[in-house]
């Protein structure tokens, strides 16, 4: 079991609170029969007295938010390994990284990251490692808790949540242009242009120097059975927010951009708003044998399929194969002007 | 530190998660919105700024807060799928245990909480110490009770229990200083003020004590002397070891007949010992710790009660359970009328109802379902089922009623009102023994073997009595002399169509009375056009 120093300001919070600290504490052994006091101890006496202690102000409800914030934790399983490492460096990393916030108002910033991880746990650790990577970058240079929150929702899309493209671009909006910059990795262009383009194409990446145009974005979906999705074939359909899957079973939003492609099903929405045809820019694609043809560029279709249905919005292609039930999204170059 | 500081955001007893209890469903924010992923258990001021849940949110937490906090109830046996369900064939009898795909209930704290919803009647079975009253206890914390008012309020049924230990007796002074009735007050048991009533063990109660319950029960208001108490709305909840009114006293048939669904509890799983061990050393008595946010109003249940009945039916829906409904009171050796010939005239008439069945034999017995039971549904069964089926579609969020919310009710609400007939071949059969006591699984089956028949007659697609039935439904205003005689002629068609399938069914039965009834309108119609003319 860990120990805490006796000079650190954890150790001098917890002292004073000790009662109602440890009725916490039992009160949760009690109830959660697999409670890792072993994992607890380790995290509060390591990373979260690392950050503790640097703080000046709120030690007290810092240490008590901690405390309570880690048993949810636990409650929820993230005492258990990669997700107890990945809470240790959401501490060290980020939330060292921004200790005068965290003084601020702890309960609010320690307690909406975490949530955050409670809501995102479906998703991979490699998301959770790269979220908490990318958010350690810029948080130092939050200067309010408003812009902190702001920046993780903006990182939570752009490590590969496309369905959030969106509502985070509009978090986006809030920023100051100095950290639009920094979050995106933009140079030679204001904070602005930068949203005003994201907002316009969904493949565009401010971190790349030039458009990759007609090429291969992502691969998802898949028959059941294979451990995708899908129990039937679905028909792909422009939506007004991405596109629509359905096989009379089953719906689902098919979500693309340059940063991820998600699949989300749908609920009680049996009727979805779909956009008109792009008939135009679908024409200027079509599948020739195994390849996936724009103009003159071919790119190769990677299903056994003799034929794939093809769906076009304005700058995106969607090939479904029939036989494997997988999506094969390609970004298509902006439309030349008429 | 502030006392704000101090709040604490751990208390897990009395914790309701603010996630929506079905993902998806519930929610008050836009779909896919980031900002939902910053809000959780982890920050409590954040959450009470959020609007306060609706009323099916509401009930669904209620719900997982006691199956998960309150009662060790593992049993999930009201399963609903979204895809194929996950089965398995397990011991010699060759049964299924079936891993449900969707979110699935159990009845033992589903029943009651929609019973609490819909102010009906639920009566809990099972053996002693199953917890049957500390189920009834949490529905009167829930309704906004302390849980002393509630246990001091429950009846306990005893084989002395009067008709004034139960309504109230008059005050003595007035009963000999009283010149008429009216003079005599009466001190009315404050139980009959609740919202929650709760009888346990309401099978010891004696007979004509009972009578006295069946009028409160039944239409709701107490009478002593004369004297008048009429009591609010409320739900109701029984207790009994047994549901066949084996106790100390025989339970009326028309008490029995008011309880709108049974619910068994269950045996308990000592895989869960540990979980009691809990409570025995930590001294925890759930009902205690209710959150304040699962406790409902009684605004809140008036209006959830009218939200629930604002649940659609669909018509495809409503012809499932009427083709159901149509399989059992037909019974063609009861009557020589058309209109007699139902199991109703065998019961009235008091004729032994095994020389009828005897004689009954023209039909597939195997194959009419109607055979395996000794009645028919009564409208009162059939209202219950219509509500408590929304009542289950609201508790799952839906607008309307499912044909798999009929499937999942049926059994609580027939369980105790469509006998089965035990003598019936169909339950000499090997596979089908189980059935005689499983009635639960007796009852589904019933009702899958309906819809399978339903299918079979493609009724969804070929009903040519719906068809003539929508036609009329339009009204005969205006409707001309040719016109109406056309559809007459092709009523007595179909009956002619009908009568030469030769075999009745209760299906078939209910039909011909409909074109008769039809038949009928349209002849009074040409009557009175004749005449007008």
């Amino acid at each position: 079991m860990s120990h805490l120093s006796s000079s650190s300001a954890l150790a001098c919070s917890v002292t004073k609170h000790k009662k109602l600290i440890n009725e916490r504490i039992a009160q949760a052994r009690r109830l959660y029969l697999g409670l890792d006091m072993e994992s607890f101890s380790t995290l509060l006496t390591g990373p979260v007295a690392k950050v503790i202690d640097s703080l000046e102000d709120s030690i007290d409800e810092c240490a008590l938010t901690a405390v309570d914030t880690l048993l949810i934790m636990a409650r929820h399983g993230f005492l258990i390994s990669p997700y107890r490492e990945i809470l240790a460096s959401l501490w060290t990393d980020v939330l060292a990284g921004c200790t005068a916030l965290v003084s601020s108002a702890p309960h609010q910033v320690i307690g909406r990251l975490h949530n955050v991880l409670l809501n995102m746990r479906s998703r991979s650790v490699d998301f959770f490692r790269a979220w908490i990577d990318s958010l350690a970058a810029v948080a130092p240079f939050a200067s309010t808790k408003e812009e902190l929150f702001a920046l993780a929702s903006v990182l939570i899309w752009k490590n590969g949540n496309a369905a959030y493209r969106k509502s985070a671009l509009a978090a986006a909006k809030t920023l100051p242009s100095a950290l639009v910059l920094r979050v995106f990795n933009a140079a030679d262009m204001s904070g602005q242009e930068v949203l005003n383009r994201l907002g316009k194409d969904r493949w565009y990446n401010p971190s790349l120097a030039e458009p990759v145009g007609f090429t291969n974005r992502w691969i998802v979906g898949g028959f059941l059975g294979n451990g995708g999705p899908f129990i039937k074939p679905v028909s792909v359909r422009v939506g007004s927010d991405g596109f629509i899957l359905s096989n009379g079973l089953q719906a689902h939003h098919l979500f693309v951009d340059a940063f991820g492609c998600e699949i989300c099903p749908m609920r009680d929405v049996p009727q979805p708003v779909y956009k008109k045809s792009f008939l135009e820019r679908a024409e200027e694609v079509s599948q020739s044998g195994r390849w996936i043809v724009h103009k003159k560029t071919k790119v190769p279709f990677y299903f056994m399929d003799v034929d794939a249905a093809i769906t076009c919005d304005n700058d995106t292609v969607v090939a479904f194969s029939p036989w494997s039930y997988y999506l094969q999204v390609l970004s298509l170059p902006p439309q030349a002007p008429v | 530190m502030s006392d704000e500081a101090k709040k604490t955001v751990f208390n897990p007893i009395g914790h309701i998660s603010k996630s929506p209890t079905i993902p998806g469903k519930g929610k008050q924010y836009r779909d896919f919105d980031v900002a939902q992923l910053f809000e959780g258990p982890c920050t409590p001021e954040a959450n009470s700024e959020v609007a306060p849940s609706p009323l099916d949110e509401k009930l669904r937490q209620a719900y997982f807060w006691v199956v998960n906090t309150a009662i060790i109830s593992p049993h999930y046996d009201v399963e609903y799928n979204d895809g194929p369900p996950t089965s398995m064939v397990v011991g010699d009898s060759k049964r299924s245990l079936t891993l449900p795909s969707a979110q699935s209930y159990s009845s033992y704290v589903l029943l009651p909480l929609l019973t609490f919803a819909v102010r009906g009647k639920c009566l809990f079975i099972g053996g002693p110490g199953r917890g049957k009253t500390a189920s009834a206890l949490l529905m009167g914390v829930l309704a906004g009770y302390p849980v002393k008012e509630v246990k001091r309020s429950m009846q306990h049924g005893h084989p002395q229990m009067t008709i004034a230990d139960l309504l109230g007796n008059p005050l003595p002074a007035d009963l000999v200083n009283a010149k008429s009735m009216d003079d005599i007050q009466i001190a009315w048991r404050s139980w009959l003020s609740m919202r929650v009533k709760i009888i346990d063990e309401y099978n010891r109660i004696p007979t004509r004590t009972q009578s006295a319950l069946l009028t409160v029960m039944g239409d709701n208001y107490a009478e002593v002397l004369n004297h008048i108490y009429e009591c609010p709305e409320s739900a109701w909840y029984l207790t009994a070891n047994d549901d066949k009114g084996g106790g100390t006293y025989e339970v009326v048939e028309a008490l029995r007949d008011r309880i709108d669904v049974v619910v068994q509890a269950l045996a308990f799983n000592p895989r869960f010992l540990e979980e009691l061990l809990v409570r025995v050393e930590n001294k925890i008595r759930p009902e205690e710790f209710v959150p304040s946010e699962i406790i409902f109003t009684q605004e809140e249940v008036d209006r959830m009660g009218d939200e629930i009945r604002s649940v659609a039916v669909p018509p495809d829906v409503l012809r499932r359970i009427e083709f159901f409904a149509s399989q059992f009171e037909f019974f063609e050796t009861a009557g020589t009328q058309f209109e007699y010939m139902t199991k109703d005239t065998a019961h009235v008439s008091g004729a032994q109802w095994r020389d009828l069945v005897s004689a009954d034999n023209g039909r597939d017995r195997l194959k009419d379902l109607g055979c395996q039971t000794m009645n028919g549904l009564s409208v009162r069964n059939l209202m219950t089922l219509l509500l408590y089926a929304k009542a289950v579609a609201y508790f799952r969020g839906n607008k309307s009623v499912s044909l798999d919310d009929v499937r999942q009710i049926l059994p609580f609400v027939l369980q105790d009102k469509l006998h089965a007939d035990l003598d019936s071949p169909f339950f000499d059969l090997g596979e089908n023994t189980a059935y005689k006591a499983d009635r639960i699984g007796w009852l589904r089956y019933l009702f899958d073997s309906s819809c399978q028949e339903f299918v079979r007659l493609n009724l969804d697609e070929d009903d040519p009595v719906r068809d003539v039935h929508n036609e009329f439904a339009k009204g005969l205003e205006g409707l001309s002399h040719s016109v109406a005689h056309k559809r007459l002629v092709n009523i007595e068609q179909l009956i002619r169509s009908r009568a030469k399938e030769g075999k009745l069914y209760g299906h078939v039965y209910d039909d011909l009375l409909k074109l008769k009834y039809l038949h009928q309108r349209y002849t009074n119609y040409l009557n009175w056009l004749k005449e007008s003319t």
